[in-house]
């Protein structure tokens, strides 16, 4: 594989191991939207490097498209979040997360 | 790649670690964010990446901003994180992040040490540089063992972070 593909791909898994780490580690809400939108970024980063790698005069460009949706996803998913966030705030005038832990019926 | 595009990329993957471990702190944090997105752009940019990382960087520039916008406004900085974590719980869960480390270093060592020559052959005449099937044929071929390994030790740590997690909190 190609130095730069190589090197894609391996700043993309390590940037998917950070992301892993901010979601799971769930120490705050911030931690956590960034670690979702690391994550989808990392997705790109590497499928960035394989397209890198596979990317020839014949097949130009191919699969792109599939990671512009990925982002896409990404961006959608940040976006539920903060919109969750905005209801919480609504109807509880705050955002305790602890309180945020126990399901509504 | 450029020895400064390497050191840029890492300098990005450094930039993301501090951009998660400081978030309570939401400035601070989107600050380092933002820098590990601008050295991810270079990088990208600079490699080719084309529309999709134009794409990428456009959206996730966007989606910090109202991280930080929707921050400022709604985030109550003093209850918007959890708890520390019960310090068995935190254990089993850095252990099942070091094996994850572990699992992703192994597979980023197999795209490393792969073999393209013969893949490259194969591909020639298609106008392809690499394909997916050499990856499939490392893992569950030369490193099936070292990866069901660390497949089978990371989804043991996780479920006993999980089985931890139960009870935290009631009975701790």
């Amino acid at each position: 594989m190609a130095s730069t593909s190589l090197a894609l791909v391996m700043g993309g898994l390590a940037l998917f191991w950070v992301a892993m780490l901010g979601l799971l580690w769930r120490r705050s809400l911030i931690g956590m939207l960034i670690g979702v939108l690391f994550g989808w970024l990392s997705v790109v980063v590497v499928g960035i490097g394989w397209l890198t790698a596979r990317s020839s005069e014949a097949m130009p460009g191919e699969g792109a498209v599939l990671l512009v949706v990925f982002a896409l996803v990404g961006l959608l998913q940040v976006a539920l979040g903060l919109a969750i966030v905005v209801a919480r705030v609504v109807r509880r005038g705050t955002l305790d997360v602890q309180d945020a832990g126990l399901l509504e019926g | 790649m450029t020895p400064l595009l390497v050191a840029t990329l890492v300098f990005a993957c450094l930039a993301a670690f501090a951009s998660v471990v400081l978030g309570r702190n939401l400035t601070r944090s989107i600050f380092a964010a933002g820098a590990s997105l601008a050295a991810l752009g270079l990088v990208l940019i600079e490699s080719g990446g084309g529309y999709p990382a134009w794409f990428a960087l456009a959206g996730t520039g966007l989606a910090f901003a109202l991280v930080q916008l929707f921050g400022w406004m709604l985030v109550d900085v003093d209850r918007d994180h959890l708890p520390r974590t019960d310090g068995l719980t935190a254990l089993a869960r850095g252990l099942s992040f070091v094996l994850l480390a572990g699992g992703i270093a192994l597979l980023g060592l197999a795209f490393a040490q792969a073999d393209l020559a013969p893949v490259a052959a194969a591909n020639a005449a298609r106008g392809l540089a690499a394909d997916g099937v050499f990856v499939g044929d490392r893992f569950f071929g030369s490193l099936q063992e070292g990866a069901s390994l660390v497949g089978l030790l990371l989804a043991a740590t996780l479920l006993a972070s999980l089985m931890l997690l139960r009870g935290e909190g009631r009975n701790r």
